[in-house]
Formats: structure tokens, sequence, C-alpha cells
């Protein structure tokens, strides 16, 4: 965050001297905070790490096109979709998670939170700042997918992503809060990742018959492995490649995603806020 | 998170968030329980078995360590039948293209005998006879390629033959197929105690004692108690005839 963003907050904050209602003030310093991480995001040349994920996928997409002898736009669009999902949420984590330490580092988060603003507007100011980024992202890496499989699919599959790095986005600013160094905080995030995507399978092979061959899976790791599958969201479900291969995707499936990123977005909001909270700058 | 006041000692020790904070933390994480309780619990779903890609792409895939990639593959292989969640019973599998796999893994690494044991003991082993008939088949479409490491397979699938399919003329033909391209004297005196069986089963009794003739007068049998038992033998067929 820029000395521009302070000033722009400060001017915010001195309109609040004419009679409007705080929550008017309140929302004008979100919208500014908002805009302002948006544009730090532009300018810091995610736009061109995006488009070259962009180009490295079309790549990709023509050499399997190249090797395969058949069902070839399946096969592109299951593998293209799969790089740019990847891709998507790596470089918005990153992008959050450097954004935010940079911010602590150069003491502008205590700069700002100097000013009479409330944390949780600063909390959601930047939230929606990430997920103004994270919506183009989307977009883009599903205009790259139109070749290989139909629109309705491709929107289908965009909307699921922008969901996906909304929570990653949120995850992201809420374990840079919390750990405050680049490198555990991106590692926890994309341990986080791997483990949503993955939990479902864990549990079904802690159930299994293998499983039961020793006592301690089923007293022990299965109890454990369910409860951590309701902690995390069920990302295995968002975003799927068999949308556009096999165009299986459903509005409904949508509807779900959509309910499951708000009560997970609501928790990491609660963790993020008592974290900034507990914050002593 | 919580601790990280102790993790960075530097850090200045933590306020005390708002109450609404820690109630829209509390009922965040009490959603996100209640919404992954209720979540459908993730259902098993047995896998078919793929065929096998071609050797090109499993060399790509081995980086150069075919050996170990072999290895590997057959640990996977091995356990198909034990899928995420569920156990799904040998008859169920695709037995051709188990051979296929089975095939394909031998041919990464030649000097493993582990397909050729899974083969006989792990998948022949079903009171199915068209999938055992599969894997012996296996067995001995694989032995010519390599006779002097793989006879002992074909010799015991020749014993499956016999007892499991109760086929002595398929066991009859593998040892047929087994003898010329062994090396005399490379085959212990067992393999020829089941030709011998094999040939009396099927009533070939002067094959068999043209056998213990042979064995008798070329004195590649040298125990005394073993020519007695030969030489008992040849008159237990004389007398049959």
């Amino acid at each position: 965050m820029s000395d521009g963003t302070i000033i722009r907050i400060q001017s915010d904050t001195k309109r609040s001297v004419a009679p409007s209602a705080p929550w008017i003030t309140h929302g004008r310093i979100l919208l500014t905070l908002a805009r302002m991480t948006f544009r730090e995001n532009i300018l810091n040349r995610l736009p061109w790490a995006v488009m070259t994920a962009l180009g490295v996928g079309m790549g990709l997409a023509l050499f399997v096109d190249a090797v395969s002898i058949t069902e070839n736009e399946w096969i592109q669009g299951a593998i293209a979709g799969a790089f740019y999902r990847l891709m998507a949420v790596f470089l918005l984590t990153a992008t959050v998670i450097v954004g935010v330490a940079r911010e602590f580092d150069d003491r502008m988060v205590a700069l700002t939170l100097a000013l009479p603003i409330p944390r949780s507007v600063y909390f959601a100011g930047k939230l929606l700042g990430f997920a103004m980024t994270a919506t183009p992202m989307a977009a883009i890496f599903g205009l790259g997918l139109l070749p290989f499989a139909p629109s309705d699919q491709v929107l289908l599959w965009s909307l699921s992503l922008g969901c996906e790095l909304l929570l990653m986005a949120a995850l992201g600013f809420l374990l840079v809060l919390s750990l405050t160094h680049i490198t555990p905080a991106l590692t926890a995030a994309m341990a986080t990742y791997l483990l949503a995507r993955t939990i479902n399978t864990m549990v079904l092979i802690a159930s299994g018959p293998l499983a039961n061959l020793t006592p301690m899976p089923g007293k022990l790791i299965l109890p454990t492995l369910r409860f951590l599958s309701w902690l995390v969201p069920d990302l295995g479900r968002f975003t799927s490649g068999e949308w556009l291969a096999y165009h299986t995707g459903r509005w409904s499936d949508l509807a779900t995603i959509a309910l499951e990123t708000l009560v997970t977005l609501f928790f990491l909001c609660g963790a993020g806020l008592f974290d900034l909270y507990r914050k002593n700058l | 998170m919580i601790c990280i006041g102790k993790i960075y000692k530097a850090t200045p020790s933590p306020r005390t968030p708002p109450a609404w904070v820690t109630l829209f933390l509390a009922l965040g994480l009490a959603g996100q329980l209640l919404w992954g309780s209720l979540r459908p619990s993730p259902s098993a779903k047995a896998e078919e078995l793929s065929p096998p890609p071609s050797q090109g792409v499993l060399q790509l895939a081995a980086l150069g360590d075919h050996v170990v990639f072999a290895r590997i593959l057959m640990l996977w292989l091995q356990n198909v039948d034990n899928q995420p969640g569920l156990s799904i019973p040998f008859r169920h599998l695709d037995y051709d293209k188990m051979a296929q796999w089975l095939e394909v893994v031998l041919a990464m690494d030649p000097k493993s005998d582990y397909p050729l044991f899974a083969a006989l003991h792990v998948y022949a082993g079903i009171p199915d006879p068209q999938r055992t008939r599969i894997m012996l088949d296996f067995i001995h479409r694989q032995f010519p390629l390599h006779p002097e490491q793989r006879w002992r397979w074909l010799a015991l699938a020749a014993v499956s033959a016999r007892h499991r399919l109760n086929d002595p003329q398929l066991a009859l033909r593998y040892l047929d197929e087994l003898l010329p391209q062994v090396q005399q004297g490379r085959l212990p005196q067992w393999v020829l105690g089941i030709r011998l069986s094999l040939l009396q089963a099927t009533g070939q009794l002067e094959s068999a004692r043209q056998l213990i003739g042979g064995l008798l007068y070329h004195q590649e049998i040298r125990s005394p108690t073993e020519i007695r038992y030969l030489s008992d033998w040849l008159e237990k067929l004389a007398t049959e005839e």
C-alpha cells in the first residue's frame, strides 16, 4: 500500500467532519482500500504473470493436441484447465501474502490503522480488493478455455474458480496476518489447499478395508481426518476438470459451491478479524 | 496463529479482541463445522483397470529408472483391488487387462520374478478356471523370453494346471515345452517326477517308460533310492500295460 492510499483515506476521514453517518464514511474508506489494493495488485506485474501462465497453458494444450490421437479437445480442456487452476491459485495466494507482508514490513498497516478506522473496515477493504483481483483472473483463465469446451461449462468453471480464488485470498490474508512472514504463510496456504483437495480421498482410504488391519486408523486417524474434513472446504468439488472434459457441470453444482464458499469465507473472516484485533501494532 | 506472541518474543503481547469479533469467529467456526458435517460423505467408486500405456510412454514416465518404476507400478497393480474405501473381489477384476499390465511390468524389469509370482500365487489362485487360465497363459507366454530364469514358474504353472484346473493335458504341454529349452541337469528331479505322473495320468505309458528308461540309461540319476524308485515305477507301468 502506498502513501497515496494513506492520503486518500485521510481525505475520506476528513470528509466525515461533514454530517454523514459513520457507516457511509467507513464504506467510503473501505472502497478506497479495496480500490488501492486492486491497483497495487495490477501494478505489481500480476497481469504479466497471468498472461504468461495463459500462454504456457495454451502451449501445453497445443502440445497435448500434437501427441494425443483421439479425444483431443477433451484432453486439452482438462489439462489446460488443471494448469490454469493451479496457476491462478498460486499467483493470487502469493500476491496476497507478499503484498500484505510488505505492508507490515513497511509499517503501512500500523500507519493506516493509526487513522480513525476500525480494523474490520481495513480487513473488509483489503478482502474486497483481493476479490476484485480474483474476478478478472478467473475470467481471463476461463477465456483461455473457450476453444476446448462449451461456453456454459467454461462459465461454470470460471465462476467456480472465482469462488476458489476468493477462499484462497481470504486464507492467504489470514495466514499472513497470523504468521507475518512470507515463507511460512505461503507454505501453510499451499498445504491447506492440498489438504482441502485431498481430504475426502484420505477419509476414504482411512475407512477402507486395508486401514482396518491395524487398530489405530479406526480409533484415532479416521475421526481426526473426518474432523479436518469439516474444517476445510471440499475443494475437490470446485472447478472440476470433468466439466471441461465431459461437460457434466450443472448450475446446481455452482449453488452448492457458492454456499460452501460463503460458509467458509465467514469462518475465515472471523479468524482473520480475531487475529487482526489481537495484534498490538 | 493464536500463539504467535510466544513464537516471536519481540512481538508485543496480544490485545483482547472485541466481544463481537470473538462471537463472529465462534459463529464462523460453528457454521463451518455444521456445514462440513452436513456435507454428503465421500462415496467410494470402483475404478476399472484401464489398459496399460505403451512401453514408450512408461519408459518416459520412469525418467530413466525403469527398475524402480516397475517396482512401484507392481505395488500399485497389486493394490488395484484395494481402492480407497472398498475392496474389489478378484472375480470382478478384468484379468485380460491385469495380464497386460503384468506383461508391461515384466518387460520393464525382466529380472524380476514379482509379476510371475503374483500371477501364479495371487491371481491364479481363485476358483474361476477361466481367470486361472488367463494367468497360466501369461506365465506360459513369458517363459520362452527367458527360459533359464523362468522355467520354475512354468513348472509350477503345470502343477497348477494339473491340480487347480484338473487339466493334465495342459500341464503336460507346459512341461513338454519346458524340457527342451532348459539345459539338462538344471531341472530338479521333482519336475521330471511331475512329468512322469502326468504321462501316467494321460495314459501315455510308453512315453513314461521311455522317460524313466532314458534317465536310467544316461545315468542322470545316481541316487540308489531314486534308481530303485524309478525301477519300481517301470515295473508298475509294465503291469498296467
